[in-house]
């Protein structure tokens, strides 16, 4: 009993990620009418998204073309597949992919597993004035430029920079590591830097989620004798389940879409190879050449790949924890 | 705050879709300039890539040109730093000022119909223009399959070359302690640096010398390892390309010169005189290697490494400058740095089709070509920047000083101001009194050297850099221009070759460099195949017929 | 064990479970020591620079301290430029007002996806949710924009902002999150959608409105790109960033005027490096935001006891 009433506060629906019922849905006159005021109150967002969101997706059809401006939209080739077909031909382009998908996942899982458990003991830290302090200087490197990063992450890694003289004086090299010269460390250069980066800003959200966390359920637990960590891990953890999930849902969505300024600001040429991804690539190969149809195709690449994740990943949630997006 | 060296490209990757829906909807709907009621000033709007900074258009010299011609001049730029993205977005929505310098964006704006042929108007009133271009006005028309003009300006038409760029450099406390010996070889410019490194094993701090050190990590290749290669292999300026004289191009990467250069940068490597971090470290750290003065050798353009210099000249260390020097592979290579390559303005300021005053714009443009209108542009207003003296325009003493200390100076005086992107002379160009047009002659520049760098030209008995290099006269004039101004035809197969190609040359020539050199012939082996099956001959085919092309187009073929 | 929802507490709640501090406590506070160097770190940086000398800079090796005290990265960035003022206004009234409307906006349609017995709940998701990862690009958005006359005016900055799909649905999960048994009630009472929302889920909203906010303003106050790109030429409508834009562009191309030959003036005034500037400007931008960050912080770090809010 002692332990396991943790256990039974969050089984009692107080912890908000059990399933609820969901009730049938089906569009009737009569579901119409009782919702009517939703339904009003729809209308403005969906007007909303089809203008600003949806309507400039007509220029996708270029990725069907063989687009000159010359010729105009009207006065365009019609190609078909043909771009889809150069793509999927071009070597370079897996290896952007791979990179892209290497990236943005370490980016995710690191990104995300940094934020949670900063905000965790942030959350646990109990003295107070310290605690916003130590927020508000942890948000503030997401301001900072990559460019600044950048060169910091070089002179720190650099043959007489710090982390070698820390190894070297621990013995655990002799000679310098040239670590930027490495393309097997490449990826996690990058992430380490945006780690660094992003931690304190992406935790925000977390700490705002556990705000809302019922104290009584903490007494309850200190009543029961139940420990920090345990504490830390049956309540405030499962209390943001919910916003985790979601988050991971929506970003897992993005990791194709990384960017590329900080791979190219730190990488080099010695490591390129490790270092290209997919928006370098179409910019270089794409637009950057003026071949707009090229470039849109790879446009659409990307969010084909985006919806599919989401999609997956939005059913396997909804099937395990009931939690989906859309 | 978004890195400006990326132009804003994480917005520019969105930019899938030029004019996907725009073009032909150019109404011309009165954006294009009016006049405004009083005493005939016309203002024309424009649009050009490179400003930077809003002029208002009412500085001394500006005020002149509205007095000669009754233009005024409203701007307009690219704020993000993207110019080709501000160009698309004008085909796009089909706004046009009357006066566009498109820059590299040029060519889309003809494709899109926005820009005007001038080829009529020049023949017909473009007199002061026919005069300043004379048999270089060929050079302005676009391609064999539309010979027509569609710009004027951004080059000099006669330009003389005072100073170098993109040589291999070495510190001037290396050429003076070992008594200013002849460097022109590659051999040459290596002992130099091991003698010095045995005289002087560390610098006076007991640090070791850096011998060689590039900026190979980012772009910058293209500047500190690709071009000083084709420098010292007596290439001329091409770009990626290596064009013989009767214009058949190959892919230089290709070249045996190439090769020579970068196995020596391998034995420099090997020997530890190349900066290990030379393709690792960034920028900014090269620049502060530089500054430290414990940098003996470098080979890069001159504007990447102002701030170096600037950093030793505030701790008055000029000795640590570095001299530029005509290095080449051995003695029969003769250096193309001086070259004249003739008018190379592949692009410049075009009119638009949708502007109502296409006749009064190409007037105003005619007028810059005018002797009258090159001298306000270079020197400013009589009596208000220079004076005649002797019957030669002189600089005023607080112009000059105005110039030296006020960073805005061009700006708020618009001496300067005016010269690009508009036809333009030349800085070798002469007015009917024989005086250059151009303000900055050989006088000025000796007169900027500091003291260490008078010594060390005395040392080599020289007034100027540029007289250690083989001499402008000397070296033919390129009948093709320069190969890496030619904008290569959208999608075609070079496009795509060439930027892998230079995507893959660079990673493989800095492994072969940073390679034991018992493996350099090898990866340089392998580095030739895989060009190959990239297709690299029929790219080097296709650009050699676009060269020809040019040669036709500008009658220079017999 | 009852569930204390049903509880009125009225007061916030101290954690009064144990009043000590225990080693944890000192573990973690060291640990967040080491986080509070590691990320001031660059920021010091920065700072230093934005106040060090623009040659020396270029030396190197600078750390946190300016080895060359100057005003002059400052003195270029406020002395180039006469629109700052206007700019400021600008950016603030943007920032003002689209955040409010932005996050309102957001709410709304968050609530309205929280409904699940809604019948266009989920199309009107997938609507939504698919938005984050489809883009027509640029210049299509361009010519929407263009097409419904919002270029030039001041309402570009806050239309086209005002539904983030990524805030809506944080707003939805926290919704979701919430207790049903207290809209039930209201149900009962009669109360309809609209009331429900402003009586009952909004205030129990602060915390993830004060974050959706924070993201908002941030989003607003650093945006330059649509002013260059819908109002660039209207003086009226110009904006701190794009003010800032400039000035760090200008002095980053006054030195690739020397690189093209456009440096035809024999003018050889030593210009401050762009990366000094760069830095001033990181400085002046974060100000305001470092600056607004406590007060926004109230609402989501105290922490609101649910009850008290009934």
């Amino acid at each position: 009993m002692e332990s396991s009433k943790v256990l039974d506060v969050e089984k009692q629906g107080l912890v908000k990620s059990r399933p609820r019922k969901i009730p049938k849905k089906r569009i009737t006159w009569a579901a119409i009418k009782r919702q009517k005021l939703l339904i009003l109150m729809t209308l403005p967002f969906v007007i909303w998204l089809l203008i600003f969101a949806y309507t400039p997706l007509i220029g996708w059809l270029v990725a069907f073309q063989e687009y000159r401006p010359q010729n105009g939209f009207f006065g365009s080739e019609w190609v078909g597949i043909e771009q889809f077909v150069t793509l999927f031909n071009d070597s370079l382009f897996y290896t952007a992919l791979k990179n892209t998908l290497g990236m943005g996942g370490l980016g995710l899982v690191f990104g995300t597993g940094t934020a949670i458990i900063f905000s965790l003991l942030l959350n646990e830290l109990r003295f107070s004035r310290f605690k916003k302090f130590t927020q508000t200087i942890s948000y503030l490197p997401h301001f900072v430029s990559w460019v600044v990063v950048a060169n910091l992450v070089t002179t720190v890694l650099a043959n007489t920079g710090v982390v070698n003289e820390l190894l070297q004086f621990l013995n655990i090299t002799s000679s310098p590591i040239n670590f930027m010269a490495k393309p097997n460390m490449f990826w996690g250069i990058v992430t380490g830097a945006d780690v660094w980066k992003s931690t304190g800003w992406n935790a925000i959200i977390y700490l705002s989620a556990m705000t809302s966390i019922d104290q009584e359920m903490y007494e309850a637990a200190h009543v029961d004798g139940a420990s920090r960590l345990q504490k830390m891990w049956h309540i405030t953890l499962p209390s943001i389940k919910g916003i985790i999930v979601i988050l991971m849902i929506m970003n897992i969505g993005n990791i194709i879409n990384i960017g590329f300024e900080r791979q190219m600001l730190l990488g080099n040429n010695i490591v390129a190879d490790a270092a290209i991804v997919i928006e370098k690539y179409a910019l270089d190969y794409g637009i950057g050449m003026f071949r707009y149809s090229y470039g849109t195709a790879i446009g659409i690449f990307k969010s084909v790949i985006s919806i599919a994740l989401i999609v997956t990943f939005n059913s396997i949630a909804k099937k395990t924890s009931d939690i989906s997006i859309m | 705050m978004k890195a400006l060296t990326l132009k804003s490209t994480v917005m520019l990757s969105s930019l899938f879709l030029l004019a996907a829906c725009g073009s032909g909807n150019s109404e011309g709907d009165g954006n294009s300039g009016s006049a405004e009621g009083d005493d005939e000033v016309l203002t024309l709007t424009m649009f050009s890539a490179d400003m930077t900074q809003n002029d208002p258009f009412d500085n001394a010299v500006a005020q002149e040109i509205l007095e000669k011609t009754g233009v005024k001049l409203e701007f307009s730029y690219p704020v993000g730093g993207d110019d080709q993205e501000a160009v698309a977005l004008m085909i796009a929505s089909g706004d046009y000022p009357d006066l566009i310098y498109g820059k590299g964006g040029l060519n889309q704006l003809i494709d899109a119909g926005g820009v005007i042929p001038l080829e009529d108007m020049i023949e017909e009133n473009g007199e002061n223009i026919k005069a300043m271009y004379g048999d270089q006005l060929d050079r302005l028309k676009r391609s064999s399959d539309d010979p027509s003009i569609y710009h004027v300006g951004t080059a000099g038409v006669e330009n003389m070359y005072l100073e170098t760029s993109g040589t291999l450099r070495l510190q001037m406390e290396v050429l003076k302690e070992l008594g200013y010996p002849e460097i022109n070889t590659l051999e040459d410019y290596e002992n130099a640096l091991t003698e010095y490194m045995e005289m002087h094993p560390t610098n006076e701090e007991g640090e070791p010398w850096i011998p060689l050190s590039l900026s190979g990590s980012d772009w910058r290749w293209l500047i500190t390892v690709g071009d000083p290669a084709s420098a010292v292999g007596g290439i001329e300026g091409d770009g990626q390309w290596y064009v013989a004289e009767d214009g058949e191009a190959t892919y230089k990467f290709q070249r045996p010169e190439l090769k020579e250069y970068f196995q020596w940068l391998n034995g420099m490597n090997a020997k530890g005189m190349l900066d290990e971090e030379s393709f690792t470290h960034t920028n900014d750290t090269y620049v502060s290697k530089l500054s430290s003065g414990n940098v003996l050798g470098i080979a890069d353009q001159d504007w990447n490494f102002t701030e170096a210099e600037a950093a030793l000249r505030a701790d008055e260390d000029e000795w640590s400058l570095w001299a530029p020097l005509p290095v080449g592979l051995d003695e029969s290579v003769e250096v193309q740095t001086l070259k004249d390559y003739g008018f190379t303005g592949m692009t410049g300021v075009s009119i638009t089709s949708g502007s109502e005053h296409q006749e009064e714009a190409f007037e105003f443009l005619d007028w810059f070509a005018t002797e009258e209108a090159q001298i306000l542009m270079n020197w400013g207003v009589e009596g208000v920047h220079y004076e005649i003296v002797d019957g030669k325009r002189v600089q005023l003493e607080e112009d000059l000083k105005s110039a030296q200390t006020n960073p805005n100076y061009s700006i708020e005086s618009g001496v300067g101001a005016y010269i690009h992107p508009f036809p333009q002379w030349g800085s070798a160009a002469e007015d009917s009194n024989g005086q250059t047009i151009g303000r900055m002659g050989a006088d000025d520049i000796i007169a900027q050297y500091s003291e260490p760098e008078k010594e060390a030209l005395a040392g080599y008995g020289a007034d100027l850099w540029v007289d250690l290099f083989p001499a402008t006269e000397d070296l033919e004039t390129p009948k093709h221009g320069r190969a890496w101004e030619i904008a290569l035809p959208t999608g075609s197969n070079v496009n795509v070759i060439q930027q892998r190609a230079d995507d893959y040359t660079t990673q493989k020539v800095t492994e072969a460099i940073l390679a034991d050199p018992a493996d350099f012939d090898g990866i340089w082996e392998e580095m030739q195949s895989e060009m190959e099956s990239m297709g690299i001959e029929d790219a080097n085919a296709e650009m050699t017929e676009i060269i020809r092309d040019r040669l036709e187009l500008w009658g220079e073929t017999e | 064990m009852d569930a204390p929802v049903n509880k009125v507490v009225t007061k916030k709640k101290k954690r009064k479970w144990s009043d000590r501090a225990t080693p944890l406590d000192y573990a973690i506070a060291v640990l967040m020591v080491v986080v509070v160097i590691v990320t001031l770190y660059p920021f010091l940086h920065v700072l230093a620079i934005s106040f060090n000398s623009s040659v020396d800079t270029a030396r190197g090796g600078l750390t946190i301290f300016p080895r060359e005290f100057t005003l002059q990265n400052y003195r270029e960035v406020f002395g180039s430029n006469n629109n700052l003022l206007i700019a400021f206004r600008n950016s603030v009234l943007r920032t003002v007002i689209g955040t409010i409307t932005a996050t309102f906006c957001c709410a709304v349609l968050a609530y309205i996806l929280s409904r699940k017995s809604y019948i266009l709940r989920r199309p009107l998701g997938i609507l939504l949710v698919l938005t984050m990862y489809v883009s027509g690009g640029l210049i299509p958005t361009y010519l929407v924009i263009r097409g419904l006359g919002l270029v030039n005016t001041f309402a570009v900055y806050i239309i086209p902002g005002l539904i983030n799909a990524f805030n809506v649905i944080v707003i939805r999960s926290f919704i979701d999150g919430l207790p049903e048994a207290l809209e039930e009630s209201a149900k009962m009472d009669g109360a309809n959608e609209i009331t429900i929302f402003s009586k009952i889920i909004m205030p129990l909203c602060v915390p993830v409105l004060a974050t959706v906010a924070l993201f908002v303003a941030v989003g607003q106050w650093n945006n330059w790109f649509d002013t260059y790109l819908y109002a660039g030429a209207n003086v009226n409508l110009t904006t701190l960033q794009y003010e800032l834009m400039q000035i760090l562009n200008n002095a980053s191309s006054m030195r690739a005027a020397d690189v093209s030959g456009l440096g035809q003036t024999g003018g050889t005034a030593v210009r401050v490096n762009p990366e000094s500037i760069r830095m001033a400007i990181t400085i002046i931008v974060t100000l305001p935001i470092v600056c607004v960050y406590p007060f926004l912080q109230k609402y989501f770090v105290s922490g609101l006891t649910l009850g008290a809010v009934k």
